[in-house]
């Protein structure tokens, strides 16, 4: 945490330092808009924390394990990928909640499985893409992605043993 | 943003009042103190990360990536493509408008799904997320195992899709 922590601030100071030198007002147009998002978000933020805190006290262990844990298999992937694309959430909510599932129990894979249907199926982009891109598209994609939260789960699922 | 906080809202009640009911006070409690003790080891780490993804925006524009993208063909082109959606800041309120234009430019259908794949599964500026509120463990689990998805797009994208060289949005035009 704190090795991570560290390199974070570096990468934050290092980009500072270089937007500093290019354009003194392209840093403050990028913190501004860092503290805009931060700004936005707080409110979900602090709620999502909330939500995780009371998922990690009441959520039960054994039915996280029996659905999506190590020995759920096949099936247990295949749910925590719909599970991952039916959270119409950021990253700030998935992430925490992806987190708190692997402390009740669930599995590498199924949690891998989880997090790729989140960011390649995510419900939440779907009034985007078919507005900006059309249906067909949106079609095609989907149907190219579909099948990558189950191959990403089973090759974690397959090498892990 | 709004139906989220909504949303969100509602779960939380839900949360509490359940908490209330099976376990008192007593476990309100502890489910507020439990999510406030997990921001609190965070805080730092999403602080840097907010820094980092503000800085990316400005640093990165979008009118550069949509130029780059328009420079390849072949296998370059598809490499470029992931490359550029990788490189890719904010999220799908920019994503998504920026592959919209790179259609209306003529890019073809499967160098947007290309695109589309490198954003999603590379997000490089994902990462300092990822890093803070999943955790270094499973973050490098993810990449390691995710990796290969926009590679397989690649090969998925140029065969299946080279028959469809324009998205729908183009031929509406």
């Amino acid at each position: 945490m704190i090795l991570t922590t560290v390199f974070l601030v570096v990468l934050a100071l290092v980009m500072a330092a270089v937007l500093f030198v290019r354009d003194r007002s392209l840093l403050i147009k990028g913190l501004l808009g860092s503290w805009q998002s931060l700004k936005e978000q707080l409110p979900l933020l602090l709620l999502a924390f909330a939500l995780i805190g009371y998922l990690e006290v009441l959520l039960p262990t054994g039915i996280v394990k029996q659905y999506i844990g190590e020995e759920s298999g096949v099936w247990g992937i295949l749910a925590a990928g719909l599970m991952g694309a039916a959270i119409p959430a950021g990253p700030y909510i998935v992430f925490p909640l992806a987190n708190t599932l692997a402390l009740a129990g669930a599995g590498t894979a199924m949690l891998i499985a989880f997090l790729t249907g989140w960011m390649m199926l995510s419900l939440s982009h779907l009034p985007f893409e078919l507005a900006l891109l059309g249906p067909r598209f949106t079609l095609y994609r989907n149907l190219v992605f579909i099948l990558m939260p189950l191959l990403a789960g089973l090759l974690v699922f397959f090498l892990s043993g | 943003m709004r139906n989220m906080k909504l949303a969100m809202s509602g779960l939380f009640l839900v949360a509490v009042v359940f908490a209330l009911s099976t376990g008192g006070t007593g476990l309100a409690f502890q489910g507020i103190k439990t999510g406030f003790l997990r921001l609190v080891s965070v805080v730092a780490l999403v602080g840097a990360a907010y820094i980092i993804s503000g800085l990316a925006q400005v640093m990165v524009k979008p009118e550069a990536i949509q130029k780059w993208m328009g420079s390849g063909s072949g296998l370059r082109g598809a490499l470029t493509a992931l490359v550029a959606g990788a490189l890719t800041p904010g999220g799908p309120y920019v994503f998504y408008p920026l592959a919209a234009s790179l259609a209306r430019a003529g890019v073809g259908m499967s160098f947007l799904l290309i695109y589309l794949a490198g954003k999603m599964v590379w997000d490089v500026w994902r990462i300092p997320m990822e890093l803070a509120l999943l955790g270094s463990t499973l973050a490098v689990t993810r990449w390691v195992f995710t990796c290969f998805i926009p590679i397989l797009v690649v090969v998925l994208g140029i065969t299946l899709f080279k028959k469809l060289p324009q998205t729908s949005q183009r031929e509406k035009q």
